[in-house]
Order: structure tokens, then sequence, then C-alpha cells
């Protein structure tokens, strides 16, 4: 039974050699492993018994490479080869795919080796195979020894089914690779029989892969030409899922459902340190702050955003042997509230900035979004904002499907969202006039310092940005800030803290539209005004922080009038709305949260319930 | 049992439920492999772990355990703890093809992981179910004509001059 793993195109397929025991088979494998390039090496792995002999199996992978677009890779098992160790020789054939059977050559080991392959069909009928339907090949092995049958003999007591066989000497090499070029072929002209004519019997899609499958336009760039497909998962550390899947179907959407940037893997221009770090899980009290890893952290020009993976009320050193790189100006993941939580530093090999959580953070609200953050009792999760377009800031240019060499269709940037310009001084300063989310905890947000060594338009100071609690003192030469304590209090908006959202567009990435390699739109960022972060109440209460509110429509903050060109407006129904984006690059927007159980399970606390401290309750007053 | 055939569709599922529950539970990565050692996938942050030698061993590692289990009347453990110094696996069975793999420290603890792995594995089970009734797509016979050739050819450049 092989593995066909169309997400990954892998086909893997395990061949087992088996035999009488010191017949040759774990020789046969280490000989393969040492002749395996180095670049293509990889480990071998044997459950030996101090005397190497073999107690349960030896694993060796090996990856042949693409085979018409499919990665293929052999597994090659040896069984322990005496006789009482058929339990464990039983347990390797699970799965098998093809058999090499190794013969001792020698005149005295005849009745070992007809034991031996008496037992592989026993045991092969016990999964249901015989060594008629399964690709089987013969070695003769030790042929360099004296006292051995000949090949005539051998085929006459052994080969009644006429298998192909091998000569082989295995201590020398000699023979080792012709037959696993054999079983090889075996093997996959098994896979031609098996699927000859074949048309095919998938089962018709599930819904929502039907629509997925549709190239469902995304929304936010109603002005592209060509629907962009749905983003490639990013690849986790270590992720190897998808490497170079060329057939991403896009994720069905509609005009409400619209995926989700992640903040947490912009990366900065490729000269500039500060990376907005993750976004936090705010759900579970002082619970993890997990950023998206980047999943692209080795796409050019791209710094990748690191993440913070906090974990409650302990907070750790990075993973032991993997400490986290934070550029210069970044500051360590955790730092962004008052729940402390060390960072665990989830993608901490990626340089990039990583938010800790914090109660007191909040969430940017995006400029020109009316009624969604602002509706008072939406109990939306307090995932991600996204730093998608503002409604005011519209698609301009739309993602241009812009493609990683060899993969088709071309990926686009998962986390581009609308894909929109920094439109400053055109966006319409949010509305986020009511009581806003009830969040339990808010994200820690980082912004990014100017991207680079061109900061953006300076804006001028705007009193009463930023709530309560939420400060975001960026000096523009720091590439990296975590939200302020709680209870800063203070017109937190220092100036040019937005340098870094300023960008001109091309610069927020630091890659040029056109070599953006995973389809960057000139500022994914999408430029959330500085007006967007006024207008977010950050504790999801009226309060001072929520004092600067303008309608929308009627002009926000009046920036200088070097900003770009106004672009095009953007239907508002369109933009991100936010959502989670997990590890695997898969967005699930609000929408999907509600419908998914697990989300539900996480009660989140209003912002206004008192806070009941350990020792309420436990003293009552007056007694 | 017919091939194991996943589709991006079933990854990006599986994936999703695998993410949440990693950050549900604290754990630092996740392998979900089936009882022949394959990799179906994994998720979570590794540093310099072999996972497929790590899916092979632990689907040895479990297949040698419900050998143990028939020993004593069970027909299979279900769940599977080792515990160490650092790091703790727990291994659990999803369904009757496939093992879930789950490495933690002790940023979390056994109880939170058992209970999140529980709840994942119940989503998981509904999502390998739909696998299970994956055909073989259309495609699959043009991909595989003369595969058995490119093969050798591969297995030719790999070794080259081994006889």
């Amino acid at each position: 039974m092989a593995s066909i793993n169309y997400a990954t195109r892998e086909i893997s397929c395990k061949i087992v050699y088996y035999g009488p025991g010191l017949s040759g088979k774990t020789t046969n494998l280490q000989i393969i492993h040492r002749k395996i390039p180095d670049k293509d090496k990889s480990e071998m792995v044997s459950l030996a018994t101090e005397t190497d002999r073999t107690l349960f199996f030896d694993f060796l992978p090996l990856d042949l490479g693409s085979i018409k677009g499919f990665s293929t890779k052999f597994q090659l098992y040896t069984v322990p080869g005496q006789v009482y160790y058929n339990a464990t020789r039983k347990l390797v054939l699970r799965g098998v795919d093809g058999v090499v059977f190794v013969v001792d050559s020698q005149v005295d080991k005849l009745q070992e080796n007809l034991e031996s392959f008496a037992n592989l069909q026993e045991n092969l009928r016990e999964y249901g195979h015989s060594i008629e339907n399964i690709p089987l090949v013969l070695q003769y092995n030790k042929r360099d020894l004296p006292n051995v049958y000949s090949i005539e003999q051998l085929n006459s007591l052994l080969n009644n089914l006429r298998l192909p066989h091998y000569e082989a000497i295995a201590a020398t090499g000699v023979g080792v690779f012709t037959t696993l070029k054999a079983i090889g072929k075996s093997v996959i002209d098994k896979f031609n029989a098996k699927y000859a004519g074949f048309q095919g019997t998938r089962r018709p899609a599930r819904p929502g892969e039907a629509a997925g499958a549709q190239a469902a336009p995304r929304p936010a760039a109603p002005q592209a030409p060509i629907a962009p497909p749905r983003p490639a998962p990013p690849s986790f550390a270590g992720y190897s899922n998808n490497p170079s899947s060329p057939a991403i179907p896009p994720r069905p959407v509609d005009g409400t459902r619209a995926p989700l940037n992640v903040p947490g893997s912009f990366g900065a221009a490729g000269q500039g340190p500060g990376v907005p770090g993750g976004f936090g899980a705010p759900p579970v009290p002082g619970g993890f702050g997990m950023g998206a890893p980047n999943p692209f952290a080795s796409a050019p020009g791209q710094n990748p955003g690191g993440s913070a993976f906090g974990v409650p009320g302990a907070p750790k050193p990075g993973y032991p042997g993997v400490p986290p790189v934070f550029p210069p100006g970044a500051q360590a993941p955790g730092g962004g509230g008052p729940a402390g939580q060390g960072g665990f530093p989830f993608a901490g090999h990626n340089p990039g900035g990583a938010g800790g959580q914090g109660p007191g953070g909040g969430m940017p609200q995006q400029p020109g979004n009316p009624g969604f953050m602002g509706n008072p009792g939406i109990p939306v999760s307090p995932f991600v904002e996204s730093f998608g377009k503002p409604a005011g800031a519209p698609v301009i240019p739309p993602n241009p499907p812009m493609g990683i060499p060899g993969m088709n269709p071309p990926l686009q940037n998962p986390f581009s969202g609308g894909g929109a310009p920094p439109a400053f001084g055109q966006t319409k300063p949010a509305s986020t006039g009511g009581p806003g989310l009830p969040m339990g905890g808010g994200f820690p947000l980082s912004f990014p310092g100017p991207a680079g060594n061109q900061p953006g338009p300076q804006y001028p100071q705007q009193g009463g940005f930023g709530g309560p609690g939420q400060g975001f003192p960026s000096p523009p030469s720091q590439g990296f800030n975590s939200p302020g304590a709680p209870g800063v209090g203070t017109p937190a908006f220092g100036g040019p803290a937005n340098a870094g959202f300023g960008s001109p567009p091309a610069n927020v990435f630091g890659v040029p539209p056109a070599a953006g390699p995973f389809g960057n739109p000139p500022s994914a960022f999408g430029a959330p005004s500085p007006g967007s972060f006024g207008s977010q109440n950050p504790m999801g209460r009226p309060g001072p922080g929520s004092a600067f509110q303008p309608p929308p429509g009627k002009g926000g903050p009046q920036y200088p009038s070097q900003q770009p060109p106004t672009p095009p407006e953007a239907p508002p129904q369109n933009r991100p709305v936010g959502g989670q984006v997990d590890n695997s690059g898969i967005v699930t927007t609000y929408e999907d949260m509600a419908k998914d159980d697990s989300f539900k399970t996480r009660k989140l606390p209003h912002p206004s319930e008192k806070k009941k401290g350990f020792f309420d309750g436990l003293f009552k007053k007056g007694k | 049992m017919g091939d194991f055939v996943l589709y991006k569709e079933d990854i990006d599922r599986i994936n999703k439920i695998l993410s949440n529950l990693i950050t549900e539970s604290a754990s630092a990565y996740v392998l979900l492999i089936n009882k022949d050692g394959n990799l179906i996938s994994q998720v979570g942050f590794s540093p310099n772990i072999n996972v497929t030698s790590l899916a092979a061993l632990a689907a040895g590692s479990f297949a040698s355990t419900k050998a143990i289990a028939t020993l004593i009347g069970e027909t299979e453990f279900s769940v599977m703890f080792h515990q160490g110094d650092n790091q703790n696996i727990h291994i659990s069975l999803v369904d009757e093809d496939v093992i879930m793999v789950l490495i933690f420290d002790d940023r979390t603890n056994l109880g939170l992981v058992k209970m999140i792995a529980n709840q994942a594995k119940t989503k998981l089970g509904m999502v390998l179910k739909d696998v299970k009734t994956n055909g073989i797509p259309d495609i699959m016979p043009e991909l595989m004509g003369g595969g058995g050739d490119q093969v050798q050819d591969k297995l030719d450049l790999l070794f080259p001059g081994d006889k």
C-alpha cells in the first residue's frame, strides 16, 4: 500500500528486504546508504542488538527525486532474520509495496532459505498479499563464497515462480544496486498496471472544495483581471508539506467572507529589520500568543516575521538549541503585555519580531470599516484584525500574480490581503464608535518601524491616538515596538510611530512589486493610516482611547499632503474582516470560526466584567 | 486496504486541526502518520528532527505495542506515552490506520495534551473518514505511465557506476 500524497505530491513506497538471518539484508542497506550522494543522504536507522544483529528493523529512506511531477520516495526496510523474531518481522511487512528476498547462496543455508521464504509467504498472506501479486525479486547473495549453489540450482530450489533474480556480493556492493533498481522498477510498474486505463474514481468534491476548485476570485482584488489563487499554505518550521504544489485551489470565498491577512508574517523591506510580530490568540486568557510563522522564510528580500508562542504563566527561554533571533530594535516576544508570557519562539529561527500578548493590547482597527468592529455585541473572536487594505484605500494595483519559478499557478502572498497600497490621507478614519469587541486579550501589535532606511511619510503626532493601554512610541529608527503596558493612557502615538506604514508602496517589503516572489502587492500591509489606530479602542470599551472616532467618510486626521496618489475606491465589503491563521497558513475567517466548534468553546470575558481577584469571596466584608 | 490518497483539501483540513492542537495544547510538534510509517502531515516547530525516521520508528513502536497488547488480551493500546527528561512524546491512535504523534516538553502538561489530543482525534477521524473515500484521480495513469523506467534512470543518476 503506497502512500500517495497529492498535497505534497509525494509517492512513498515501502520496500522490505527479507531473508534468513545473516543473509545480508542489513548489508544491502548499508551499502546503499554509503553510496547515496551526500546531498541526498538521509540517516539510516538500525534497531540492532549489541552484536549488530537486527532486532526490529533497519530503515533507510531513499529520495529518488521527482518523477512525473511526483516526488518519489522509497522506504527501505529490513527485517530481523532469525526465526524467533517472526512477530517483529510481520510488523515490518505491514503496508509493503515490494520485497527483495535475499538468499544466502551457501549450500548449508538452504534450509534456512526455504524456511524464510515460506515464512514470507505466510506473513504476506496475513496482510492480504501473496508472492504472486506483490513485486518480488530474489537476490542470490554471497556469490563470492566457496561452497555455494549455482544459479541454476538456486532457481530450481527456490524460484519456481520464475521471479527475477540477481547475483550479488552485498559486502562489496556487487549486485546491490541492480537489485534495488529492479525492485524499484517493479514496484512502480505495479502502479502502472494497477492504474492502466484507469478512469479515476475520485469522489466528487465536498461542498467547499468544489467552490475552491472553481478559482473563486479573491474578494479583495476585484480589479484583478485574473482571479488570484488561494495562497499556498506557508510551511511551518520544518514543515515540508506542499513545498512546490503546482495546483493550489483557491479558497472559496464570497463577498462577505474574506480571507484574512496574516500579520506576523510580513517581511519588512529587505533592508529593514522591523517586522510586526505574530498575532495573539486571546481566547485563552493569558493564553498563547502565537504568531503565524513566516512560511517564506527563504523568500528573497523578505524578512520573515517571527512569532511568539507564549505559554501561560510559564515564561521560558527559547526552544532548546534554537534561540530566537530578533532584529535589532525588536523586542523579545512576550514583552507586549502583562500577561508576561515568555515567548516560545515558535518561529524563533526566523528573524523578525514577535509579539507577545498582553491583555492591554488592542487590535488595530482598519480605517474605513464602519460597522464591523464598531458593532457592539458582535461576538467575534478577537483574533486578528488584518492588516489588510483599508476600505478607503482601494487596491492598486491588483495583486500581481507573481509566481515562484516552477510554480503554477503562481502563489499569491497569503498575507497580502487585498494588497492595498498605503493610502494615507485618503483613507477614511474608521468608525468604531461602539463599545467595540468583547476582547479578552488584545493583540501584541508590533508595528514595523520604517521599512528599511526609507521611512515613510512622517505624520504629526495626533493627540488622542491610542487608548489606554496602547502605546506605540516608536521612534522611526526602531524596527519593532511592542505595545506599551496597560494604563499608559497617554496619547501614545508618538508621532512618527507609523513610519513603517507610511512607507511608499514599494518599500514596505523592499521588494519591487514585480520581484515579489509571492505576489506581494506593493504594500501588503494595506497601510492602515495612523487614524486607524486611534479609531480602535484597544480595551474594547468606551474610554479616552475612543474619543477620536470620527464618523466614516467625514475625514479623519488631516495629514500632510505628501501622500501617495489617491487610489480608486474599493468596495468596502471586500476588505478582509479578520479571522485566524493557523500554522499551515489556512486562513480561517470569523465565519469559519463561528462554524467551528472549537472556537465556540472559547468564552471570552466581556471587558466590562470585573476581574475577580483571588481573594475575592474568600473574605467577606464586615464580618 | 487501498492506497492512501491524500489531496490538498484533505491536508488543509488536517493541518488546520493539527495547528489548533498545537496551539491549544502548547505542544511543540505533531506528526500524523499511518501505521506503515508513512508521514501524512506534520505541523510544528522541530529543530533537527528527522521526521521520516521518527514516523517509521513511531509506527514500529506502535506496532510492537500492539503485539504486546494482543499478548495480554487487548486488541491494541490506543495511547502511548513516553516521558523523557526534557521532551515527551504522546502517541495515540486516530483511527485504525492512522497514528498521531505529539511531541511536547514541560511547557505544558500531560493532562492538557491528552485532553486536547483527544478532541483533535475526533475531528481528525472525521477527516480521515473522508480521505478513505478518496478515489484515485484521473491523472494517475498519466502520472505513472513509464514511471518504472524513470525510477531506474533516477537510481542510475543517484548511484552512477554501481551495477
